[in-house]
């Protein structure tokens, strides 16, 4: 199982279930991207903001 | 059997626990000091009983990969495959005059031959050759287009028809269109902004140099004039306005002006317009004109996160990560630089310099926008031979200034451009200041 999707860095949800569930914590605080992330220019996506020269 | 990946790197706060980050996928995980110490006694001896967090870690995160995975052949078979059969964006840098109402000393154009604007001869054969363009390559499903100079804005007709016609070019062939500007941002009137956010307006990147008088003794017009005032005013305009959602503010860099950024900073957080301005920093170089007093990577990279530090502190958005690539606009396939002269080149960089045009316009389309010495991904063996874990955010460094440093002959542009002290200590620093406590 994969966890959720964070950009902030965040504990372990609370479980309110009363039956036991085997939850890892969360130590993601930011999730990959498949691909290549700085493709944009070859993907499609807009690299917007980027050091370098800018592109 | 799972390990690290090779393009995992590690930065470790001063509580002891450790951020560990992909620069391949981006992911980055917080581990507390036990935690890594369990990781690392864990992958050791995998037949014991898995921590829980590790899965978290494996996936589509790749923080740990499988370790029969030779990762550097299949991201540079992503690469490879990604840029020549993904390819959907057309990136045209349209410089509709090379001259500039200000005389910037580290200017990379400093030195061309600046010539006359782009006359409404070349204007209309563009049109034909970029129909033509996208009739020859139907992969394209995106048109981006990016005004650049010279000052883009001293030749706002050109500017305005351009806008017209080409976002009507995209309708007819059933492309996504978007509008950018790089400008001095002197000339970017409201006027202009309110025109310009008709045509799907994504960006513009304006330059400071420093508070007004680090700004104006770098940034000036002819004969010294001052420009700090009304591009500053320019940018508050787009900022209390809704033309653009975000105004890219880029800060030059470099030995002359490095100490006096902190103090722009601290003007630009006064106007409050922190959730409307996006930083970003550019280390100023050499050209092939301009010679730039070289400064040491570790001392870029102090000097860059001592910057971040005093934008974060003062709320504007920082970025987690510096990256100088893989791919430039320059190197993607569907990219090129119109010059008002109607000659075509890759990289905006080489703007003015004829040896560096792959073609004209009034040549035609056929095939897509080739030029082979910013084709020459081999590159990047040396920096898979080091295994490089940098890789993935670099892609061998800028091509441009591969040329530069040696000599700009057709094979200059096959080396490496190797930053990777800076990429390493401005990389752990933004992380620290990314997901570290205040104190880091």
């Amino acid at each position: 199982m994969r966890a959720p999707a964070q950009t902030v860095p965040n504990l372990a949800p609370t479980n309110t279930q009363s039956k036991p569930v085997t939850r890892q914590p969360s130590v993601i605080l930011k999730e990959g991207k498949s691909g290549l992330r700085f493709g944009p220019v070859a993907t499609g996506q807009v690299a917007l903001g980027k050091d370098a020269c800018g592109y | 059997m799972l390990r690290e990946s090779v393009f995992c790197i590690k930065t470790q706060l001063s509580d002891k626990s450790v951020i560990l980050k992909s620069t391949k996928t981006g992911a980055v995980a917080k581990l507390s000091a036990p935690q890594e110490t369990s990781l690392q006694d864990w992958l050791k001896h995998q037949n014991e009983p898995k921590p829980d967090f590790i899965d978290s870690l494996c996936g589509i995160n790749e923080i740990l990969v499988d370790a029969k995975v030779d990762e550097f052949a299949s991201w540079q078979n992503e690469l490879l495959e990604t840029r020549n059969n993904q390819a959907k964006m057309f990136s045209l840098h349209l410089e509709p005059t090379m001259q500039c109402q200000l005389d910037c000393g580290y200017c990379v154009e400093k030195g061309i031959d600046r010539g006359s604007g782009m006359t409404d001869v070349v204007f209309q054969r563009s049109l034909k050759w970029l129909d033509d363009y996208c009739e020859s390559n139907p992969e394209v499903k995106l048109l981006r287009l990016i005004f650049f100079g010279g000052e883009p804005l001293l030749r706002k007709d050109i500017v305005k028809k351009s806008a017209v016609i080409y976002s009507q070019l995209a309708k007819r062939r059933q492309l996504e269109y978007m509008t950018e500007i790089t400008t001095n941002g002197e000339l970017l009137t409201e006027e202009m902004a309110q025109f310009l956010s008709h045509y799907n307006w994504r960006r513009v990147q304006i330059t400071l140099d420093g508070p007004a008088e680090i700004h104006n003794a770098r940034r000036h017009g002819k004969n010294g004039r001052p420009t700090f005032d009304r591009i500053w005013s320019n940018i508050l305009m787009l900022a209390h306005s809704d033309y653009i959602s975000t105004v890219d503010v880029r800060l030059s860099l470099d030995n002359e002006n490095a100490e006096y950024i902190p103090r722009l900073i601290e003007f630009m957080t006064k106007a409050g317009v922190q959730d409307k301005i996006r930083l970003s920093i550019g280390f100023t170089e050499s050209s092939f004109f301009v010679q730039i007093k070289e400064t040491q990577e570790e001392w870029q990279a102090k000097q860059a996160l001592r910057v971040w530090k005093c934008a974060r502190d003062n709320g504007f958005k920082i970025p987690d990560e510096y990256t100088t690539g893989p791919l430039c606009v320059a190197q993607a396939k569907h990219s090129a630089v119109l010059q008002p002269d109607g000659s075509l080149q890759k990289c905006f960089c080489t703007s003015g310099l004829s040896c560096y045009r792959f073609g004209h316009i009034s040549a035609g389309a056929s095939g897509y926008a080739k030029d082979i010495r910013y084709e020459n991904f081999d590159r990047i063996n040396g920096c898979i031979k080091e295994k490089c874990a940098y890789l993935p955010i670099c892609g061998g460094g800028c091509t441009y200034h591969a040329a530069v440093e040696n000599g700009g002959t057709t094979e200059s542009f096959s080396k490496q451009h190797c930053k990777k002290v800076l990429l390493q200590d401005l990389n752990d620093g933004l992380l620290r200041l990314s997901y570290g406590s205040q104190d880091e």
